[in-house]
């Protein structure tokens, strides 16, 4: 069942005559959505206007089901925010501050402390959890913020470039830890970042910001729909040999060695098989050329900026 | 072709604490991507390249000169630091003027160069706001263009692309590349294994103070005989080639994906397997969507050589 | 019995509004207090003006030490012995460092950590936030303040076997301290929010008192030489109030209820600008 989480209808708003959000409507359903855009897009400013931390100058909305214009400090009940910047509270262990934070979000205490305990260790904090916060590395750092915005099971999570300052062991668990979250049931996610293999690993939808405006709104997936009839192939041995056997078909190598082949709509694509098999060399990497999200993001920006 | 940086026997320690043992590297000309978990030793490394630390034992050097208390060898070296490192009050333009007349550049040409340099990273246009005024992505901009402001024959990066936007991710990573590509020497340390990839297919691993993998990726991944090499096949007909490759003693394990009709083998010998598959390919007519190796990639590296806790 | 998996859960409890929105924030930060360096040696010497009273009711108490005749006197006084306690006891001093004590990092240390970012994630308002600190402070002071004077009051019921204390005088024992704790929590509050740097929170505010007291005794003694003039220092308006409420004899010459409206007026402004400040931390 497909549910909208939030809507927005021309919300504005202005920061010292600096237009951050410039009539943005959109309607974000429940998934995984992820946010794209460059420095000064308007990322920030829109996560915090559907936290309710920034009143829009003109426009309405619902969040999770209640109007913008009544207040939000409720729906943060709901809501697990995962800031980008360090923040924590001094002098608490981890157990203590993620239990207080439950209590503050509506846990009674006794369930907080036991919430508290489950979500660092499903963050991978159990062997520090009583140890004090600010000692922390950064690493662990993103972690606790994780179980700070876990604890207190919301329905909608914000998260803010949640793989700041990892390593490259802990970017692939945190990422595996959103996966997970996701999976395992009802979960919808609106994660900002500008790591684009972190969005493509864990959104099934993105939404491009520039200016002020959504230009964009992609499913991640979706990239391969647009170019069928090309391949991105890989050869082992003499691809020159491979490419004889392909006459007036369009190739160029990437950098990564793999060569793109335009294939024209009579040419079915097992056909490359058996070339290849004839010219002695061996397929070992094939697919349909996907655009990745790089290449949309680029496009959508450039259309943006020549609007 | 002599080696622009050269590392031997390297060691350094603080009292007990372990910061790199026993290096000895090698590296020419292009760029090289320096990656490790954190205390690995990645920071003491780039310290001791960069002459901020006197190892220990052993010695490194940088086109064929010691680093250590040799500051005329930093004409030729470019050095962009993770953290924040510039003068409050100051624009970029005047910083990036200031850094060009330190390098021995007239006030005149160290202007032109500033203004070039600040164009090439989209700074431009706030060249006379002060750099503390900068988001994080603009002050990691002008960061890199500090670093190759002169024209150095090596530069060393230390996450280059923290809080930079994708848009200004590639264009950095194109500029790393034709820097490069110019004979030059580029070090990238970064935790985003992505990033690094989209630069360059030599790499150097730090893992408890040495190095653990050096060179190209996939060379590095050939040699990693106790991890047999995964290929993902994807087709409708998945199952019947499960079937083909079952009695093959170079398959090691066969993996099912039910829900996106995948099929994952590990094998020990490509070669053989992927001979095999082509040919069963044609034999029978199949029609394959997909044929993918998930883990020849920096990421399953780092995976199987570090591992995780 | 089901099996549980690994990988995350959810929580199937509920999660409900507090009446108190703010309460968390003060049990913590009471707690947070209780446990700083040398708290315990702080709350012994916080009791000493009380011990000190106590002792005397005791003293006045024993026929055989009724040599004490002036102590005997003034203790029967209620009026005079409360005012006593509240303003010349040492009592001012102690609640003061009090609140350096418990106040002075409440809101600098969160400011230099981020913390606020934290809590306004929750389902909490920046007033929610103030009024959870401000009641840490006024826990303390009135702990220091209130509880040991309702308890003198016991001791004076027990050791003087009568019923004697005025209703006037047990409303006045109730409303010194309570204003006093305002005052003082607020303007620590105030100062708090001013610097994350809490070294430099406690310089001014510390500061901030002796200059007043400063500038009140030369305005009053010397340049204008008017005892109004002394309503600058929070010591002697405090005792303005004291004079007000328990009817003894005030020292300036100032109509009496100037002392309440300038207390409570300086609390509502501190509270005030401390909450404009917070509002204006970037979350």
């Amino acid at each position: 069942m497909s549910e909208t989480i939030i809507q927005l209808e021309g919300i504005h708003f202005c920061y010292n005559g600096f237009r951050a959000i410039d009539d943005v409507s959109l309607a974000i359903n429940s998934g995984v959505y992820g946010l794209l855009g460059p420095n000064g897009a308007g990322k920030t400013t829109l996560m915090k206007i559907i936290l309710g931390h920034l009143q829009p100058a003109r426009g309405k909305g619902r969040i999770l089901g209640t109007d913008m214009d009544t207040g939000l400090t409720e729906v943060r009940r709901r809501i697990g925010y995962m800031p980008e910047s360090h923040c924590l509270i001094p002098g608490m262990d981890a157990v203590t501050l993620t239990s207080y934070m439950g209590e503050l979000s509506g846990m009674p205490r006794q369930e907080a402390i036991k919430r508290a305990h489950e979500v660092l260790y499903y963050v991978g904090l159990e062997e520090s959890r009583y140890r004090l916060a600010d000692t922390y590395s950064s690493g662990m750092k993103q972690r606790l913020k994780l179980a700070l915005a876990l604890v207190h099971d919301p329905e909608l999570m914000i998260l803010d470039e949640p793989t700041s300052g990892m390593d490259p062991g802990g970017r692939e668990e945190m990422l595996q830890l959103i996966v997970d979250i996701v999976a395992k049931g009802r979960m919808n996610m609106i994660i900002s970042s500008h790591i684009l293999a972190d969005i493509e690993k864990t959104c099934a939808r993105v939404l491009i910001m520039n200016h002020g405006r959504i230009v964009s709104e992609q499913q991640t997936l979706d990239f391969a729909g647009r170019e069928t009839s090309t391949f991105e192939v890989g050869i082992q041995g003499e691809s020159r040999l491979f490419l004889e056997r392909l006459p007036g078909i369009q190739a160029e190598t990437d950098r990564r060695g793999l060569l793109r082949l335009h294939l024209p709509p009579d040419f079915p694509p097992m056909n490359l098989f058996r070339c290849a098999l004839d010219a002695g060399v061996q397929i070992r990497h094939f697919r349909p050329s996907r655009l990745t999200l790089e290449d949309a993001f680029v496009t959508a920006i450039g259309e943006s900026h020549a609007r | 072709m002599a080696p622009v940086i050269e590392a031997e026997t390297l060691s350094k320690w603080y009292g007990n604490i372990l910061g790199v043992s026993d290096i000895s590297l090698r590296l020419m000309p292009g760029v090289h991507g320096l990656l490790g978990p954190n205390g690995a030793g990645k920071t003491t490394f780039l310290r001791l390249a960069t002459g901020q630390l006197k190892p220990n034992r052993g010695r490194i050097r940088i086109f064929g000169e010691p680093v250590f208390n040799n500051p005329g060898l930093f004409q030729r070296v470019g050095f962009c630091p993770e953290n924040d490192a510039y003068y409050r009050g100051v624009s970029g333009g005047d910083y990036l003027a200031f850094l060009a007349r330190l390098h021995g550049a007239s006030m005149e040409k160290a202007r032109d160069q500033a203004r070039e340099a600040l164009h090439q990273v989209g700074l431009e246009e706030v060249a006379d706001k002060a750099v503390s005024a900068y988001s994080l992505g603009m002050r990691q901009r002008l960061k890199v263009s500090a670093a190759v402001l002169h024209d150095p024959q090596l530069v060393i990066l230390d996450e280059p692309l923290k809080g930079v936007d994708p848009l200004w991710r590639a264009r950095i990573t194109d500029l790393i590349r034709d820097f490069a590509s110019r004979g030059r020497t580029v070090i990238v340390s970064s935790h985003v294994l992505p990033e690094i990839e989209a630069m360059t297919n030599n790499i150097v691993l730090i893992h408890q103070g040495e190095i653990l993998a050096e060179g190209d990726i996939q060379e590095i991944r050939g040699l990693l005989d106790s991890h047999p090499h995964m290929i993902s096949v994807r087709t409708p007909q998945f199952r019947l080639i499960a079937e083909w490759f079952v009695e093959d003693h170079h398959v090691l394990t066969i993996r099912f994906d039910n829900a996106r009709q995948k099929v994952v083998f590990k094998t020990d010998n490509r070669d053989h397997f992927f001979g095999r598959l082509n040919r069963f390919v044609v034999e029978n007519n199949l029609e394959i969507e997909e044929i993918t190796s998930p883990d020849d990639n920096l990421q399953a590296v780092f995976n199987y050589l570090v591992g995780r806790k | 019995m089901p099996v549980k998996e690994r990988g995350y859960h959810g929580w199937e409890g509920s999660l409900a509004p507090r009446r108190f929105p703010w309460f968390p924030i003060s049990v913590h930060g009471i707690r947070q207090v209780k446990e700083k360096k040398r708290a315990k040696l702080l709350f012994f010497f916080s009791a000493f003006p009380f011990l000190f009273f106590l002792i005397a009711v005791y003293v006045a108490s024993k026929p055989e030490l009724r040599f004490l005749d002036e102590i005997t006197r003034f203790i029967n006084d209620d009026s005079r012995f409360f005012d006593l306690f509240f303003t010349r006891s040492g009592l001012m001093f102690v609640l003061f460092l009090l609140s350096v004590y418990a106040g002075s990092d409440l809101i600098s240390a969160d400011l230099k950590f981020n913390s606020i970012q934290l809590y306004l994630s929750r389902p909490l308002k920046r007033l929610d936030y103030l009024v959870g600190k401000l009641a840490v402070v006024m826990f303390y002071l009135l702990m220091f303040s209130l509880v040991p004077a309702l308890l003198l009051v016991v001791a004076k019921l027990l050791f003087s076997g009568t019923w004697s204390i005025g209703l006037s005088t047990l409303g006045a024992i109730l409303v010194y301290p309570f204003l006093a704790s305002l005052a003082l929590a607020s303007l620590v509050l105030l100062f708090s929010s001013f610097s994350p740097n809490t070294r430099l929170v406690i310089v001014g505010y510390v500061g901030f008192f002796f200059f007043a007291n400063m500038l009140a005794g030369i305005l009053s003694g010397v340049v204008f030489k008017h005892s109004a003039l002394g309503l600058l220092s929070p010591e002697r308006t405090m005792r303005h109030l004291s004079a007000l409420l328990f009817g003894t004899k005030p020292a300036m010459a100032v109509p009496l209820w100037v002392a309440p409206l300038l207390v409570v007026m300086v609390s509502l402004l501190a509270l005030t600008w401390t909450l404009l400040r917070i509002r204006r931390v970037e979350v």
